[in-house]
């Protein structure tokens, strides 16, 4: 340690001149002497040796320990002091420097703290306000973030360089849905990365944009009011995608700073138009077919009146047949058509029990109605507007309920306990009843046809469609049934199709916002970043992309056959660690998992069965690491793993690579202790999930976030200075 | 000696009309109800011309009217495609083909005798 090598040199040529200047004056003194005393001197030395002996040792001890108090007392704590400040300064304000050392110092020290007390609260309280202005900000932003990401259609913005600075969900689950054959894991399949500051092109084929952008500035060139591009792909997993790119302008002048690429799934529009068009087709060919036959025949018999009767009899036959036929065909069309094509109006599959209890809720909550569900449960679904649906209940409701009681009630006669409307579930032919059973007159079908144009309006509740036309909309009917007419019940049905089991239908994930919660899919500040291509070495750390990474391995053998098996990932864009855009895979090691391994980071062999080999997760981890700068604590141990690999999986890691151990001893070279927790805490970092590759990674770059606004104060700010630095860390580490 | 007119169609309601038709009108019918029935009456019978179904059980009426068209002995034999493809893009593509008219099912009699007779006329 320097600290202590200069201050020992200082010691021994402070000791040394002393010793020069005593033995200076001790020797003008002796050339002084006259024989005669030189004599007594000698035999008084020479006769009391031990207390002069004893005086020049204790001189020296004292001093040494003296010096050595000194050291340990004030320059070592002043020295650490230093260091802890600075930590205090830039990284973590609630450390404390401890109060260890000589009295001077630990009343230094404790006012420091003291101070930094103060500098903490003041901070806090600035912050706090920063935080309310920013959490509003925060929450429009989140709003904004939550249904982008909801929206039907994928959106996603590039700069000009194709670096993506925004996308959503959806595209993520274009180009990331897995066809069901290929390899077990999503990350294992090269070339369908989507990140923050990742090239476009590693999704999209470069031609294809390149090809789109030409044309728009073709368009832009013409002042031609349409400018998009839009062309069509098909995703991994097969489904037809509408891309439209759509230039980002200069406000001043015309010059394409990006684009905006939206996409959509149109596979199951197509597949409906062609089952459209299918329908059409056929059936109009099959009409034509049969009436050609009819037509011919009778223009036949009409031509030839004599024709024998055995060729008029055929002929007739044929007429018959033939229209017989069509009168099938368009049976069979119109069924298809309209059971299966016609989703008009938004629906939700609903199951008909929770219907009819929120039937029931609302008629008492809104009208006052008393509604008792009778009959079994029923384990049936139908597709409803639930909305129009329910309104439309009540309506009907309301109206049966006029109809049947408003008499007795006008006349003053009411029996409130028999104003109750019963309502049952049931199945028949694939349809499901809904029976409203009372007591009370039936409903004529002329009454049913009346309410059936009427306008939907339950109190204050308007749906601006009639009742039939909301009916309608659900392939519904409204009928009246016999009921039972000796004890006065009467009773109208609907019925509803039963919802078929839809596959494949996009399933939605409730809307989150709240702090922190904040989907990572954009990052507008990349669009000021241009030339990615650069050479990395001369950019600032806090624009630069890094892929954090751990390993977890067998063992700690790098010769000895240990091998990798899991890889962890994440990537930070930007100066935000993007925990949204992780690599994180188990491996088959293709050997056994020694039970003490196991024990450390909890991965067991049933778990690597069926997990990708080390060839092909390496190369899927390259690609996913393309073009950052690759951070790992201790990094030298899982390069070392991954470099003996690389000609297996034919891969190269030319990143540039950091290593927060290095960084952080180079940091705070008096701190003894630099392993992931202990700088954690240091840095107040809380970890959670350690000894998980993914873990680890993301703690590391919590800490690699903070070394850097280290580094900055420590004058370190580009790639290049910190590699030299970690370098020289490095070797320094070797020697001692 | 009567004009030969050769009807192909998998339609038997289609054809039994068809057939009475262009007897009636002195011509000599042959029948066939799939594309290699047809061809093999062609080469067998050698009809002036051939009333010609597109949708037929194997190989088409496009691929028959191809066929007859690539062999010389064949060209003067008139092609009229008979179908209830009624897309404008069927009809251009008999027409390319090398069909001499296309006739949408359904079709009146006249109008179909009217186009036979000015077809085989014409050779004359």
């Amino acid at each position: 340690m320097s600290t202590t090598r200069r201050f020992w040199w200082f010691s021994a040529v402070a000791l040394i001149l002393t010793l020069v200047t005593v033995g200076f004056i001790a020797l003008l003194f002796w050339h002084q002497l006259t024989l005669d005393e030189k004599n007594i001197f000698f035999e008084v030395v020479k006769a009391r040796f031990i207390y002069f002996f004893g005086a020049g040792f204790i001189l020296l001890l004292g001093l040494g320990l003296i010096l050595d108090g000194i050291f340990h007392l004030y320059i070592l704590p002043i020295k650490r002091l230093t260091e802890e400040i600075q930590i205090i300064l830039s990284v973590n304000p609630s450390r404390r420097i401890s109060e260890e050392g000589g009295q001077w110092f630990v009343e230094v020290a404790s006012l420091l703290n003291e101070w930094a007390d103060r500098m903490e609260t003041l901070q806090h309280d600035v912050d706090e306000k920063i935080g309310l202005v920013r959490t509003e900000i925060e929450e429009e932003r989140n709003i904004f973030a939550a249904i982008l990401s909801e929206l039907p259609q994928g959106v996603m913005i590039c700069n000009a360089e194709g670096q993506i600075l925004l996308y959503d969900k959806q595209t993520r689950q274009f180009f990331e849905a897995e066809p069901e054959s290929s390899g077990p894991d999503l990350s294992c399949r090269p070339g369908h990365f989507i990140g923050l500051g990742r090239s476009i092109f590693g999704v999209l084929e470069k031609n294809r944009i390149v090809h789109a952008l030409d044309e728009i500035a073709f368009k832009l060139d013409r002042n031609e009011a349409d400018v998009s591009s839009r062309f069509v792909i098909v995703s991994p997993a097969g489904n037809l995608i509408t891309v439209e790119v759509v230039p980002i302008l200069d406000a001043c002048e015309r010059i394409c700073t990006g684009f905006a690429l939206i996409l959509e799934d149109i596979t199951g529009r197509m597949e409906k138009e062609a089952k459209i068009d299918g329908l059409f087709q056929g059936l109009t060919t099959g009409i034509r077919t049969s009436l050609a036959a009819i037509r011919s025949a009778a223009e036949a018999m009409i031509a030839y009146p004599n024709m024998e009767k055995e060729k008029r009899e055929r002929f007739q036959e044929i007429i018959h047949h033939e229209s017989l036929t069509i009168g099938d065909r368009v049976n069979d069309a119109a069924s298809k058509y309209s059971s299966r094509l016609l989703g008009r109006w938004p629906r939700t599959r609903t199951a008909a029990c929770d219907f009819v209890e929120g039937v029931k809720r609302q008629a008492q909550a809104k009208l006052g109605i008393q509604v008792e569900i009778q009959g079994e449960h029923l384990e049936a679904w139908i597709e409803l507007d639930t909305y129009s649906a329910l309104l439309a209940m009540l309506f009907l409701l309301h109206r049966l309920k006029d109809h049947a009681f408003g008499e007795e009630r006008e006349g003053g006669s009411g029996r409130p306990g028999k104003q109750q409307f019963s309502l049952a579930l049931g199945k028949e032919d694939g349809f499901i009843c809904l029976d409203i059973h009372w007591p009370g007159p039936p409903v004529s079908m002329e009454t049913l046809n009346q309410w059936d144009a009427e306008t939907l309006s339950v109190n204050n509740e308007l749906f601006l469609l009639p009742l039939g036309e909301v009916i309608r909309h659900h392939d519904a009917e409204l009928l009246p049934l016999p009921g039972k007419k000796d004890v006065g019940i009467a009773a109208l049905r609907l019925l509803f199709p039963e919802a078929q089991v839809v596959e494949g239908k996009r399933l939605r994930t409730p809307l989150t916002f709240g702090p922190g919660s904040r989907p990572e899919f954009f990052d507008f500040d990349l669009f000021d970043h241009y030339g990615q291509d650069s050479d990395m070495d001369d950019r600032p750390l806090r624009e630069l992309p890094f892929t954090v990474f751990d390993t977890e391995t067998t063992g700690l053998d790098l010769r000895g056959g240990d091998e990798i098996i899991s890889i962890g990932a994440v990537r930070i864009v930007n100066g935000r660690l993007l925990k949204e855009d992780i690599f994180d895979q188990l491996v088959d090691p293709k050997r056994s998992v020694p039970p003490e391994s196991t024990r450390i980071h909890g991965i067991s062999p049933e778990m690597l069965k069926s997990q990708p080999p080390i060839e092909q997760v390496l190369a899927s981890f390259h690609l996913f690491a393309e073009g950052t700068v690759l951070v790992g604590h201790n990094a030298a141990f899982d390069m070392k793993m991954i470099q003996m690999k690389e000609t297996a999986a034919g891969v190269r890691f030319t990143n540039p690579v950091l290593d927060t151990l290095l960084l952080s001893a180079a940091i705070h070279p008096a701190q003894e202790n630099h392993h992931l927790e202990t700088i954690a805490r240091r840095l107040g970092i809380s970890i959670m999930g350690r000894h998980t590759a993914l873990g680890d990674a993301i703690v590391t770059g919590e800490i690699f976030l903070k070394l850097i606004a280290l580094l900055e104060q420590t004058g370190i700010h580009t790639l290049k200075e910190a590699r030299t630095l970690s370098q020289k860390t490095f070797y320094a580490r070797k020697r001692y | 000696m009567p004009k030969k007119i050769l009807i192909v169609d998998d339609e038997p309601n289609i054809v039994v009309p068809l057939q009475f038709l262009m007897e009636q009108n002195g011509y000599a019918v042959d029948v066939a109800y799939s594309g290699e029935e047809a061809l093999e009456s062609i080469s067998r019978w050698r009809p002036d011309l051939v009333l010609l179904d597109i949708m037929l059980p194997g190989m088409d009426g496009f691929e028959v009217c191809q066929i007859m068209r690539l062999n010389e002995a064949w060209r003067d034999i008139k092609i009229v495609f008979l179908t209830a493809k009624g897309r404008d893009v069927d009809v251009a593509k008999g027409m390319v083909l090398g069909a001499d008219a296309y006739i949408i099912k359904p079709f009146s009699n006249t109008e179909i005798i009217a186009k036979v007779r000015a077809l085989l006329e014409n050779t004359k």
